[in-house]
């Protein structure tokens, strides 16, 4: 790669006009990039699985075995580069260019492999303010298996105020038949990171994801994930929250990709817009011929608090199969005069009752994370920063 | 219920589809291709002032140097070296319909538009492959000093400066490819006015029929409607079906002045070779109304989005429009709307159908400025899908640029019900008419905003879509 590039990504499925400069978005990418210092080995079980699942591989285990002694959780390592083709195939919401930049920067991949169910894991990503770095994650959820896996992105904040910090994230899944992954990202970033968090999964009959991202912090961010749902009955769900103020950006990118027969995607959006924050989102529901019987459901909910924020939103369905239902609704604008009144008739001023419905935005989206103690961080973090 | 699925027969064009013979000495027809050359001759054909000269000109430099956009449906089976630009009967353009040279007038009697004319129209221009053939509008409309006239006249009348200080300054040749071509190779089309405060109670129309193999239309619509003044203009087009493409890049811009109401309507029905890349636009001052209702059922290839900039204080803004896309169609239909004033408004509606094979697509754009406080938009589109031969997708885009604006989008993408079949069904009704019923509800919205001749030709475009099914 050349120094100081610009990578074209999140790519709009369809292109519209180029006016609106919203077919795709320009990432710049710093001259050198890393591997992340930690490498994911420091993956915490905050709950450890429960007995396995009949149908499962290896099924034959004991109801009553100790679940420490086969957690059904594997953590192996791989270059990106050399990565198996079905997982190289993945195909990821931010596109191809952000897979160009693991390979050339000879970045290793954490192999994350569940068998079990009921485990709950955290993986934190502390990022150090000044680096460049990449880190690389592929979860595969074996046949039956369910797992919720945490990652906690923050940092990026202390002892380098004039540095650049720039740090990228790629996950990709693959769900076996009737596997599901909870999938968290919370990110809190210092406000002066570039970052991206870049996700594809593909799922198979019966399986799906179940994800939740939480976007609080951060500079320039990119988010795309990519659900391909080649399974009959597979899933896809979607709870994005995300707070912009300042001078930060936000680029979304998420598409359900539907194939197999009865496959639902459902993808919630909530956010706040303040100061001179800027975000685009993008979102697709794309039913493709004989996804029969599927439903895909998008809704975004943008609250303004700013005269100069830049908010833009193209929410896209594309269909090629008729026995299908696809919705998808958006609601843009301030907060309501009625609910503002309705709180200061109970004593709250205005600077407070406006405080309390923004972070009850997010605190609703924070209530999906399934650990207790980071929830409470979040919380925390909600009711300290955004006033 | 049962699974089985109805067969959907193609659209039966009969009406539309005939063809009058030009290759008599009847016809001019300008060498096909797009050159210097020809563009002069079209100019000198047109008898064009000097400025609207060098103006052809300079969007011809400008087409070729313009790329097509890189969206939308493909146009590969559009060669410009293959469209006669200018195509025109050698008789001059009638006030009188009886004089209206008798092949020519045999085509639109057959298209009942000297019936309408007689029935429910203030005024009619009739306009056969690049030139008008027929314009009048009634005397006490034209007694209440409406305009009504072929832009050619205008040009060179007392509205020149009018016509000169308007003419493609709303939709600029650098907009896009087919504008620039617009601008270059333009021909017929109507020139409105209505002036302060006079309101035209019955529509005026002009009917847009292309006879030629392997030409173009290029026909320029400007319409001026003064403070306080209300106008309803129609515009229908039709075509004969060849084998070769023929192309349409026509032009609309709509000026809607403080307090006045502008309601446009278009009942789209070009044949199956058509290459339809119509441009129109308005601009509406303060407390003004402009209101579209478009029914596309026609032509291969669309591009089509009334753009509407709602640029005084109070201006609003409504789109009702449906598409019909059958087998061999790739019709991009949609709305963009700028929204500039303070509490400007609008409302976009739009309605999709698509069967055997045909491609539908909704695509829009709002916009809401920083100077736009208090702005509300609310868009709706909703597909129907007839068979899994089809598509239908849904593009819109909105950006918001303040904080005080509200914005509500939906969207429902979907097959016709087994339920509301059944229900049908078991009132006695057959499948078939259910369904014929279900698709002409859906289409409901916009053809009640059409005068009640037009909706009729509306639902029966859409029965002729599903008999036998």
């Amino acid at each position: 790669m050349k120094t100081e590039d610009t990578i074209r990504v999140n790519a709009l499925p369809v292109k519209t006009y180029r006016f609106l400069k919203v077919n795709d978005s320009a990432l710049a990418v710093p001259e050198s990039l890393v591997q992340y210092r930690d490498d994911w080995s420091a993956l915490q079980i905050v709950k450890p699985p429960l007995k396995r699942h009949p149908d499962q591989r290896g099924g034959g285990a004991s109801p009553d075995q100790n679940p420490a002694d086969d957690p059904g959780v594997s953590l192996t390592r791989s270059p990106f580069s050399a990565l198996p083709q079905e997982i190289r195939e993945i195909r990821t919401g931010m596109g191809e260019a952000a897979d160009a930049l693991f390979e050339e920067a000879g970045i290793e991949s954490a192999l994350l492999t569940v068998s079990a169910f009921g485990a709950t894991m955290m993986l934190p990503a502390e990022i150090t303010c000044g680096s460049s770095a990449l880190s690389s994650l592929v979860i595969r959820m074996e046949a039956h298996s369910e797992a919720a896996v945490i990652l906690d992105i923050r940092g990026g904040e202390t002892g380098c105020a004039a540095a650049k910090t720039f740090f990228g994230l790629s996950v990709r899944v693959i769900a076996e038949q009737g596997a599901t992954l909870h999938l968290i990202l919370v990110q809190r970033l210092d406000g002066r990171v570039a970052h991206f968090e870049d996700i594809g999964a593909v799922c198979a009959e019966g399986a799906g994801v179940d994800m939740t991202t939480l976007t609080l912090g951060g500079g320039q961010n990119h988010l795309g994930a990519r659900a391909t749902l080649m399974g009959d009955n597979s899933f896809f769900y979607n709870l994005s929250g995300y707070y912009c103020g300042g001078s930060a950006s936000l680029d979304l990118n998420f598409i359900a990709d539907q194939q197999g027969r009865d496959t639902i995607s459902r993808m919630i959006f909530r956010g706040v817009l303040t100061d001179r924050a800027s975000k685009l989102f993008r979102g697709t529901i794309d039913f493709k011929r004989g996804a029969t019987g599927s439903v895909g459901d998008e809704q975004e909910d943008t609250l303004l608090l700013s005269p100069d924020v830049v908010n833009k939103a193209v929410p896209l369905i594309l269909c090629g199969e008729e026995d299908v239902e696809g919705r998808h609704g958006a609601t843009i604008g301030r907060l309501s005069e009625e609910m503002l009144f309705y709180m200061c008739a109970r004593g709250y001023s205005e600077d407070d009752a406006r405080r309390l419905i923004v972070q009850a935005r997010l605190k609703s989206v924070a209530a999906e994370i399934p650990d207790d103690r980071l929830r409470w961080e979040v919380e925390q973090w909600i009711e300290k920063e955004i006033i | 219920m049962a699974e089985t699925k109805q067969q959907v027969t193609d659209i039966d064009r009969s009406l539309y589809d005939f063809k009058d013979d030009e290759s008599g000495d009847g016809f001019y027809r300008i060498e096909e291709g797009l050159t210097p050359d020809i563009v002069q001759q079209v100019s000198e054909e047109k008898h064009d002032p000097d400025w609207m000269r060098a103006f052809r000109m300079r969007c011809l430099e400008l087409y070729n140097k313009t790329d097509m956009v890189p969206w939308g449906p493909s146009i590969e089976g559009l060669d410009m070296d293959r469209i006669a630009t200018y195509v025109r009967h050698k008789s001059e353009m009638k006030t009188d319909w009886e004089d209206v040279p008798e092949e020519i007038k045999n085509t639109f009697e057959r298209l009942g538009i000297p019936q309408a004319e007689r029935e429910s129209l203030a005024g009619v221009g009739a306009q056969y492959d690049s030139e008008l053939v027929y314009h009048n509008v009634r005397e006490e409309v034209a007694a209440a000093g409406v305009v009504y006239t072929d832009l050619e006249s205008a040009l060179r009348g007392e509205y020149a400066e009018m016509i000169r200080e308007h003419f493609m300054h709303l939709v600029p040749p650098t907009d896009h490819k087919f504008a620039a071509l617009h601008g270059a190779v333009w021909s017929g089309g109507s020139f409105v006015y209505v002036p302060k405060g006079v309101r035209v109670d019955i529509p005026l129309q002009s009917y847009f029929r292309l006879n030629a193999r392997g030409a173009g239309q290029f026909e320029h619509t400007l319409i001026i409607v003064d403070e306080g003044a209300d106008l309803h203009f129609i515009e229908g087009c039709s075509a004969p079906k060849y084998n070769v493409a023929n192309l349409h890049a026509g032009c609309v811009e709509l000026y809607v002045a403080r307090g006045a109401r502008l309601r446009y309507s278009t009942i789209e029905n070009w044949s199956k070779n058509m290459y339809n890349l119509n441009t129109k636009r308005a601009i509406v001052e303060e407390d003004g109304v402009m209101e579209w209702v478009s029914g596309s059922f026609g032509s291969a290839v669309s591009y089509l989005y009334p753009t509407t900039i709602l640029k005084g204080a109070r201006s609003r803004m409504e789109y009702t429009g449906i598409t019909f896309s059958g087998e061999g169609q790739n019709l991009d239909t949609g709305a963009k709307v700028v929204m500039q004033g303070e509490d400007t408004s609008c409302v976009i509606s739009s309605k999709s159908i698509s069967k055997s094979g045909g491609i539908g697509t909704y695509r829009s754009s709002v916009i809401i400025g920083r100077t736009a406080h208090r702005a509300r938009a609310s868009v709706s589109c909703d597909s129907l899908m007839l068979d899994s031969d089809s598509r239908a997708d849904t593009i819109p885009a909105m950006e918001v640029l303040t904080d005080d604006a509200d914005v509500g989008h939906e969207a429902r993408i979907g097959r016709i019900s087994d339920e509301a079949i059944f229900y049908l069904m078991s009132r006695g009704i057959s499948e078939a008419d259910a369904r014929a019923m279900i698709v002409s509800g859906f289409a409901d919205s916009v053809s009640k905003e059409l005068p009640l001749e037009y909706a009729v030709e509306m639902n029966n475009l859409i029965k002729l879509e599903m008999e036998n099914s």
